[in-house]
């Protein structure tokens, strides 16, 4: 559907749950206007119900013959409403409590896991848009208001067309895309397109603390995401069986402390974390990712060389961060834009509508192409 | 021989008394002049009772809404018009239990709704254009309001058919929707200018279009009670006497529906179409024939039979199938599923339909299945 695709690698291995992400995510796009219920970007531990709440079981993506298939719409109480707390009021001698009954939040379940002491087990993973190469949301959108950059293929909302129906979310497999109720339309992450083509890696990546995130172009065969994708195959999209080749890839946790037996004494060669769970999320393609590693590791603890173990201790952002090579600079000189308005976002249209042009509509081809490249000629 | 004939009469009373017959004049929807088109002075005015019947031609992907689409009813609505050379005024009342407003913080909760939907184009030599927001060769004008917590949300928009409906900003128009908690009603009131550069309705027979959304059921966007096209006759304006012939072709007893659904399954339209007992064509390969009485008029029907590319209709998104047996691209993604296109697109443009006309059929063969689909509702 698009030229070039941008992907993200997360390692799980690495993540330890510490939200910055999160937080970097919500600070610059979700902390106000309707968002506020919303986490572009999420931690959630697994096994668990995550974040919204049981978003596994509640439908969207494409079933095996390629039909999107019917999905549901979460409720605030599976997102979690943002509650307050009583701060006025300390100060009159009240105790601290929420201003609000808590039933659910993200996050809710954190730790929690699977698995009975002393053999319990947990790892985290980070959220966020895949990206699809075939969108659940673009195709649920009866208004066509979804579109795929043809340079990137990040995936934005026309906000101009979009009417609030939420058929996206529904659509949607990973439920990542969100219903903003202040102004009636969906929203959903951006993988920071205008940091993007600065050359700056999106806000989650670029502020993980434990340098777990790697961001690049899929076809970039220098590029350390392509490598970890494609060379080693040791990352892999989340429930492929959702069947819209998201392009978020995670290396698998490898690292899992060996079950006790009945003296407390450890299994050797016992795994805690079911194959069978990550089989469920990762595909069977786990298995061969989850070899590679080890094989990989062993080399070097024996001395020898290891590209992929070198790419995995992310050294230097410089590498980890293969966003630009001047693409986008290229890309805004072919727009005419030239010297410092370079800094103009490349493609307008996020802020202006993908398909707004008022009627009539005598050409097809949006309907078909989804990516038209007229400027817009008027407003309205 | 007669006890043939006496069996297919039986069989075509039993149909078409749990359809009920049809007749013209239940949608004409006469208009007064009035110097002062407000609320008050076209409540006063005589309304003409309309029905509202579930859109099923195409099928959404909410799952919870779909299990509202089996349940729901058609409902009934009342509606006045009124104009003056300037200005043309349109009252409708719908019974409505429950009263629902879009609130403020919530993801899964719709508000009800009302829109009015023109032709752009019609009169002599006009055909009707498809219900369902216009088509290719038929753009339509559709006014939209809806009951949204702490907004007005009044929208215009022009459309060719599914996905296509564009906002546009009119000037001088109003669109009001209130409750009325005593009737359990919504009364809700447009009154705009008669000529616009996109919509002249200075005409004596004006083909006009409603439909209600009613949020309780997850209504929104294609999941609606929508009514067949309504003609608004104008009292002082001329009405040309070969539209109105060509519009109301079909009323009444026009034919043996039990024939007409025996001659679908002959002609092969369930090989396509989904519609009554006929399901074995998959979901979404053409409009679903289900309910397609409730809201198509006779002329309607009759055309995009005999001439479908007249009244092309675009699908739902044409993302919504992937061709799983085709090559991937470099990223991944699998090409569109064209088996679930309704059209074939030239290299000029030039868009068809992908049903065949039927012109071959005789005259009777057409009305039998235009009276069996009549029934469908």
């Amino acid at each position: 559907m698009s030229k070039r695709q941008l992907a993200m690698v997360m390692d799980l291995n690495k993540c330890i749950g510490c939200q910055t992400c999160t937080v970097a995510c919500k600070t610059q796009w979700t902390n106000r206007n309707g968002r506020e219920y919303m986490y572009w970007n999420n931690v959630e531990t697994h096994p668990g119900a995550g974040y919204p709440r049981n978003w596994m079981e509640a439908g969207g993506g494409f079933d095996q013959d390629g039909n999107l298939r019917d999905g549901i719409i979460p409720d605030m109480v599976d997102y979690g409403i943002p509650w307050d707390y009583n701060h006025d009021e300390l100060f009159k001698g009240e105790l601290l409590h929420t201003k609000s009954e808590l039933e659910w939040g993200p996050n809710w379940d954190e730790d929690v896991g699977g698995g009975e002491y002393p053999n319990s087990y947990f790892f985290y993973i980070p959220r966020i848009c895949n990206h699809c190469s075939n969108p659940g949301c673009l195709a649920a959108c009866p208004r066509e208001a979804i579109f795929k950059r043809e340079q990137d293929g990040i995936v934005l909302v026309d906000l101009e067309r979009c009417q609030g129906y939420r058929y996206c979310i529904a659509g949607c497999p990973y439920k990542k895309i969100y219903f903003n109720p202040k102004i009636s339309k969906s929203e959903k992450c951006i993988f920071c397109f205008p940091r993007v083509e600065r050359g700056l890696p999106p806000a989650c990546a670029h502020q993980c603390v434990g340098r777990i995130r790697f961001v690049g172009f899929l076809d970039d065969e220098e590029g350390q995401v392509y490598k970890l994708v494609h060379k080693y195959k040791v990352a892999l999209p989340l429930r492929p069986d959702f069947g819209t080749q998201p392009n978020v890839y995670y290396v698998p946790p490898l690292f899992d402390p060996p079950k006790f037996d009945e003296n407390m004494a450890p299994i050797e060669n016992s795994r805690r974390i079911p194959m069978e769970y990550l089989e469920l999320l990762f595909g069977k393609e786990v298995h061969q990712a989850l070899d590679t590693l080890r094989k990989e590791m062993e080399k070097r603890a024996r001395g020898e060389e290891s590209e992929l173990m070198d790419i995995l201790i992310a050294y230097s952002h410089r590498d980890m961060f293969r966003l630009d090579n001047n693409y986008y600079q290229q890309e805004a000189a072919k727009k005419g834009l030239k010297g410092s308005e370079f800094f103009r976002i490349v493609d307008q249209r996020y802020l202006q509508g993908a398909n707004t042009q008022r009627v009539e509509i005598k050409d097809y081809t949006f309907h078909e192409k989804i990516l038209p490249q007229e400027e817009k000629k008027s407003g309205h | 021989m007669k006890k043939t004939l006496a069996l297919l009469a039986l069989s075509t009373l039993i149909i078409s008394s749990n359809a009920g017959t049809d007749s013209f004049n239940d949608d004409v929807i006469e208009a007064k002049s009035l110097n002062n088109i407000t609320e008050e002075s076209l409540s006063n005015l005589p309304m003409k009772k309309i029905m509202l019947y579930p859109q099923y031609t195409v099928r959404l992907n909410d799952a919870n809404a779909n299990k509202k689409i089996e349940e729901e009813k058609p409902i009934e609505a009342e509606v006045a018009v009124a104009y003056n050379p300037k200005e043309i005024g349109i009252l409708i009342k719908w019974k409505d239990e429950t009263k629902s407003v879009q609130p403020a913080m919530t993801t899964t909760k719709f508000g009800d709704g009302v829109s009015v939907q023109f032709p752009i184009k019609y009169g002599k030599g006009t055909t009707l254009s498809y219900i369902g927001m216009g088509d290719t060769k038929h753009p339509v004008m559709v006014y939209l309001k809806k009951a949204v917590e702490g907004r007005d949300y009044q929208k215009a928009f022009i459309a060719e058919g599914f996905g296509s409906l564009t906002e546009i900003s009119e000037k001088g128009y109003t669109f009001t929707m209130k409750y009325d908690d005593a009737n359990k009603q919504w009364i809700a009131f447009i009154k705009k200018p008669l000529k616009t550069a996109d919509l002249n309705l200075a005409s004596g027979l004006v083909p006009v279009a409603f439909a209600i959304w009613d949020g309780d059921s997850l209504n929104r966007d294609g999941n609606k009670l929508i009514t067949n096209w309504k003609f608004i006759k104008m009292d002082k304006m001329k009405v040309d006497p070969n539209y109105l012939k060509y519009v109301s072709w079909g009323y009444g007893d026009i034919g043996n529906p039990e024939r007409g659904k025996e001659l679908m399954i002959q002609n092969g339209c369930n090989g396509c179409h989904r519609y009554a007992d006929q399901t074995a064509a998959p979901e979404g390969l053409a409009p679903n024939l289900s309910k397609i009485g409730g809201y198509s008029n006779p002329i309607y029907l009759r055309e995009s039979i005999v001439n479908p590319n007249d009244v092309v209709i675009r699908n739902l998104n044409i993302n919504r199938h992937y061709n799983k047996a085709a090559e991937k691209d470099k990223n991944g993604a699998y090409p569109n599923n064209d088996m679930y296109t309704w059209y074939i697109k030239d290299d000029k443009g030039n868009i068809t339909s992908k049903m065949p006309p039927y012109a071959q059929l005789s005259e009777q063969d057409l009305k039998d299945i235009v009276a069996y689909l009549k029934t469908l509702k």
